[in-house]
């Protein structure tokens, strides 16, 4: 059974995203930016199925801006990280951490 | 010159993400990139950016998009309903038209095009996510039937799926430009 608390890889580097953007973090600029940093074009699609997982699992927070009119009359969602959206980003990074450790203490092959 | 996104992705996209949570969010934020692109790159690039984009973020939203289980009953209800009506009708015509391909094809592509608009009727809020569902299942069972037919009436039968599927696909279509002239109207009227 899969732990609700655990993130994916592009779970995480969305939570990373939402929090260096801190009051930037709406959907076009995240998907710009996690593109950008992972050198993968992700759609629009992904990066919000990705979003409406995080904030299911309670790791994200999201609110409304007015109406722009720019976006033909629509508002722009801005997502910010939560009290469990830190900790869960924090065991992330502990755990793989914790993996590059064991693979540099593992003998390489031929040595 | 900005010009509008293309007219016809919008409402597609309107009508799948509608039943998503973010779903505004998501058409607002490609309908800003678009506008951003077209300062940037020539409309005809922006244009096929948005297509493409419009695409992509369908296919992966569609599985994040949750129906309760009285709206997902509902919208089973009235594509398969529309399904067997269209089927039936069109078998009907077909019996009287004594099945020949060259006057059967009106019938089948005017039952596919009202079970095609019926069905964006299935789900509300998400008009185009009935038409793709009714476009899955003529196409899974139209392949079934087509793969059990005779080698004599193979390309009869496909021929009659395809003109089925292109009906479903034109009279959803249709639907939803009504619907989207209809709501731009009513956009208009409210800020006029």
């Amino acid at each position: 059974m899969t732990d609700p608390t655990s993130i994916g890889e592009l779970e995480f580097v969305v939570l990373l995203v939402v929090s260096s953007l801190a009051d930037d973090a709406y959907g076009a600029e995240i998907r710009r930016e996690v593109s950008a940093r992972t050198g993968r074009d992700y759609s629009t699609g992904a990066i919000y199925a990705s979003l409406q997982r995080l904030e299911d699992k309670g790791f994200l927070a999201s609110h409304e801006s007015e109406p722009l009119p720019v976006r033909g009359g629509r508002a722009r969602r801005y997502f910010t990280l939560s009290t469990a959206g830190r900790s869960a980003l924090r065991r992330a990074t502990a755990a793989k951490r914790r993996f590059w450790e064991v693979l540099s203490l593992a003998p390489r092959r031929g040595a | 010159m900005s010009s509008r996104a293309p007219r016809i992705a919008s409402e597609i996209l309107r009508g799948v993400v509608g039943a998503h949570p973010c779903g505004s969010a998501i058409v607002g934020d490609l309908v800003e990139e678009f506008a951003r692109r077209q300062d940037t790159t020539s409309g005809a690039a922006a244009r096929r950016w948005y297509w493409r984009e419009v695409t992509r973020t369908i296919v992966a939203i569609i599985p994040a998009v949750r129906l309760d289980a009285r709206a997902a009953a509902r919208a089973l209800g009235v594509v398969v309903v529309a399904y067997t009506l269209a089927i039936q009708l069109s078998n009907g015509a077909s019996f009287v038209l004594d099945y020949r391909m060259a006057v059967i094809i009106a019938p089948i592509m005017v039952f596919g095009a009202l079970a095609g608009a019926a069905s964006t009727r299935a789900v509300p809020g998400a008009r185009a996510l009935g038409a793709l569902m009714l476009l899955l299942l003529a196409m899974v069972v139209g392949a079934a039937h087509v793969a059990s037919s005779s080698p004599a009436e193979i390309w009869f039968r496909a021929a009659k799926v395809a003109c089925f599927v292109l009906g479903i696909g034109g009279g959803a279509a249709c639907a939803l430009a009504v619907r989207s002239r209809s709501s731009e109207a009513a956009l208009k009227e409210r800020r006029g």
